[in-house]
């Protein structure tokens, strides 16, 4: 699941232990073998970390088997090479896991709740088979453990298991499979960001509870609003993983893409204000509409222009790249939300500072986003070029052999768009799991096969100027899941690229000094983006209290995150 | 009721549930950070008190071989059990029902000091 952790120049041995001294392919450190007593005593100490916690008054545990973490290395044999009783055959490489279920059930008594999380599909070579995870799942059952969660793909796994290309409730299928053949309830996951969707699973049978994480980032309100037939109001996970798990794995504090108080309830609060303010807010993208909807929340009186027919800025070009779907999620939200706060919307409305000035507001936000660079290439007026929003918004066509001019973010959500013809399979789940070689017919230990890869629909190539590898920008924890697709697709990637010109024969190239001509039918500038404010200095001149949020203050990347945190903090400060 | 089998609720027996969703096990580094158990308390409380059945906490570690990173959360003595009763308080006061996830993290763990 994870991208690789470089090594760096030296190696260091470590502290971490394993069943067996097996490196791992996305750490840098090589685990010392546990020996017997160092089993014993690990075994003791999860029993004692139990214990621990039921005096810390939780209401019970779950043990973490799954993801390929310590029990689950033990589990498989991929992992666990020993030769004495805790290794080799499957009954005796399971024996570490019954044997912490059952000295914990001894140890908590009956009524403390015991969840064992266990790896049902691990999504590497040699994983477990399936009659092994019953096996597994029967024995946890009767060693005392009062449910089942479901655990899908170890972390090295080369397979999206939650990011926001898996298909919705995409592998409810696996938990499914072991309903019925136990007896305690069994908890499914991944990819269930809506209450339709979880309430479809649990009446298809697939599981007893859903199980989610990130949609309570997203909305701690989740269940009520579901409950009180409000689930148009959930500020739905789009699993960006940017502000969770991108963070965790930087060692940040995790927070919320769409809610930015998730983490932060003790600091980021939307108060109603003693103070009413007049507020202008011109752009109704993320930063725009984060501010607009908290302030209106608070009991200001906004009025939010945008020049264009519709809401969601930049959220609707993402919103058409396939296996970005999700995004439509984020627009639906804040279109509830301005009715819900009585927000006073304009579309199609495009301000200038002399109308702004006349309408006696106290404060003037700027949330009106970025234009697209050019790329400054001889020939860039030509008719084969086209910009982004050319291509993803209006659709125009586009020929059989394309150039892609800058590999940033956007670049590859123009790659990805082009590369499909029509069918997302995050929308698809037997498309999904052909694409990424998912075996659900279960026929080897990890359900591996050979992945089935859906041509691309055109020859794509995706330039840059600088050295290094492609996309090495991009969220940690999806980054490398962009670069398989785009590489399965046989996009090609060049960098060091320098662009001399572009003409009826196509966009001519050096590389590594030697020209080189792409005969391609378009050429699509992705060359960055500067912020648009240029109201701020009129408004200013005029006496306007101004602030600027979003892409209008800074426009290096594409960033919803940081626009959306931005027009949050600031509507809870005004 | 407009979803039946998500709302319904479930009895384990010596505890029930109030209904069928559960808040999964999910790292968000105030397991590390200042005033780390009182952020975690707010931010597990608010969820609870807007009903979800059971709450499960990001990986806590058995003892120290098996972080996931230097000085990441463990639950190994008493002075560690009256931090996370902070948690367990706030969100048993807010209605809530919560796990502790129990993680060692085995070759996955990052130990940069030998």
């Amino acid at each position: 699941m994870y991208a690789n952790t470089s090594c760096g120049k030296v190696c260091l041995s470590s502290f971490s232990v394993a069943p067996s001294k097996l490196k791992s392919p996305i750490t840098p450190f090589t685990p010392r073998a546990l020996n017997k007593w160092g089993i014993k005593r690990t075994i003791t100490n999860f029993v004692r970390c139990a214990v621990l916690a039921q005096q810390a008054g939780y209401d019970g545990v779950e043990i973490m088997g799954s993801e390929g973490y310590l029990i689950n290395q033990f589990i498989v044999s991929h992992t666990n090479h020993r030769k004495d009783e805790w290794g080799g055959t499957y009954e005796q490489r399971i024996r570490f896991p019954v044997e912490i279920v059952q000295r914990t059930r001894e140890a908590v008594g009956k009524d403390f709740i015991i969840i064992y999380r266990l790896s049902m599909l691990d999504l590497i070579p040699n994983g477990s088979t399936w009659e092994e995870v019953e096996q597994l799942a029967l024995r946890v059952e009767t060693a005392g453990a009062s449910m089942i969660n479901t655990g899908i793909g170890w972390h090295e796994a080369r397979v999206p298991t939650i990011a926001t290309m898996v298909p919705r409730a995409g592998f409810s299928w696996v938990t499914k499979k072991l309903m019925g053949k136990i007896n305690i309830p069994l908890i499914t996951a991944n990819r269930i960001n809506t209450p339709e969707i979880a309430e479809q699973i649990l009446s298809e049978g697939c599981a007893d509870l859903v199980s989610l994480a990130r949609p309570f980032l997203a909305d701690p309100e989740f269940v009520k609003k579901a409950k009180e037939n409000r689930a148009d109001e959930i500020n739905t996970c789009i699993a960006c993983n940017q502000a969770c798990l991108d963070h965790t794995f930087s060692r940040q504090i995790s927070s919320c893409l769409v809610n930015p108080r998730a983490c932060h309830e003790t600091e980021l609060n939307y108060h109603p204000t003693s103070n009413p303010k007049k507020l202008a807010v011109v752009g109704a993208g993320p930063a725009g509409l984060a501010f607009a909807t908290i302030a209106a929340q608070r009991g200001h009186e906004v009025h939010l222009y945008e020049a264009d027919a519709a809401i969601g800025g930049q959220f609707n070009l993402a919103k058409r790249i396939p296996g970005k779907e999700e995004f439509h999620e984020t627009i639906r939200y804040f279109e509830k939300r301005i009715l819900k706060t009585g927000v006073h919307l304009y579309l199609n409305t495009k301000v200038n500072a002399e109308f702004l000035l006349h309408q006696g507001f106290d404060e003037v936000v700027l949330a009106t986003g970025v234009s697209a660079r050019q790329a400054n290439i001889a020939g860039e007026d030509h008719p084969k070029v086209l910009t982004y929003k050319e291509v993803i918004n209006q659709q125009k066509p586009v020929g059989n052999s394309v150039a892609i001019i800058g590999a940033g973010g956007v670049g590859f959500d123009v790659a990805e768009f082009l590369t499909h013809d029509g069918t997302s399979s995050a929308l698809h789940p037997k498309l999904f799991m052909n694409e990424w070689g998912i075996d659900v017919a279960y026929q080897t230990g990890g359900a591996l096969k050979k992945a089935n890869i859906i041509p691309s629909a055109r020859t794509i190539y995706l330039l840059k100027r600088s050295k290094g590898k492609h996309g090495e920008n991009l969220g940690k924890t999806t980054g490398w899941i962009h670069r398989s697709s785009l590489k399965n697709k046989k996009v090609n990637m060049l960098s060091e690229v320098t662009y001399q010109k572009i003409d009826d024969q196509g966009l001519h190239i050096l590389m590594n000094n030697v020209p080189q001509l792409l005969a391609v039918d378009n050429v699509v500038i992705c060359a960055g983006q500067s912020p648009m404010r240029e109201l701020q200095q009129s408004l200013e001149t005029g006496g306007a209290k101004v602030h600027l949020i979003g892409g209008a203050d800074e426009a290096r990347e594409l960033d919803a995150k940081r626009a959306i945190n931005q027009g949050a903090r600031l509507a809870a400060l005004l | 009721m407009h979803y039946p089998h998500l709302l319904t609720p479930l009895n384990l027996g010596f505890t029930q549930l109030k209904n069928r969703v559960i808040m999964g096990s999910m790292h968000t580094g105030l397991e590390e950070a200042p005033n780390g158990f009182d952020r975690m308390a707010a931010y597990y409380a608010e969820r609870a008190a807007a009903d979800v059945a059971l709450i499960i906490t990001g990986g806590i570690a058995p003892n120290w071989e098996g972080w996931v990173s230097p000085f990441a959360g463990k639950l190994t003595n008493q002075k560690e059990v009256r931090q996370h009763r902070i948690i367990t308080e706030a969100v048993h006061q807010a209605g809530g029902k919560i796990c502790m996830q129990i993680l060692h993290a085995g070759r996955y763990a990052y130990h940069p000091f030998p």
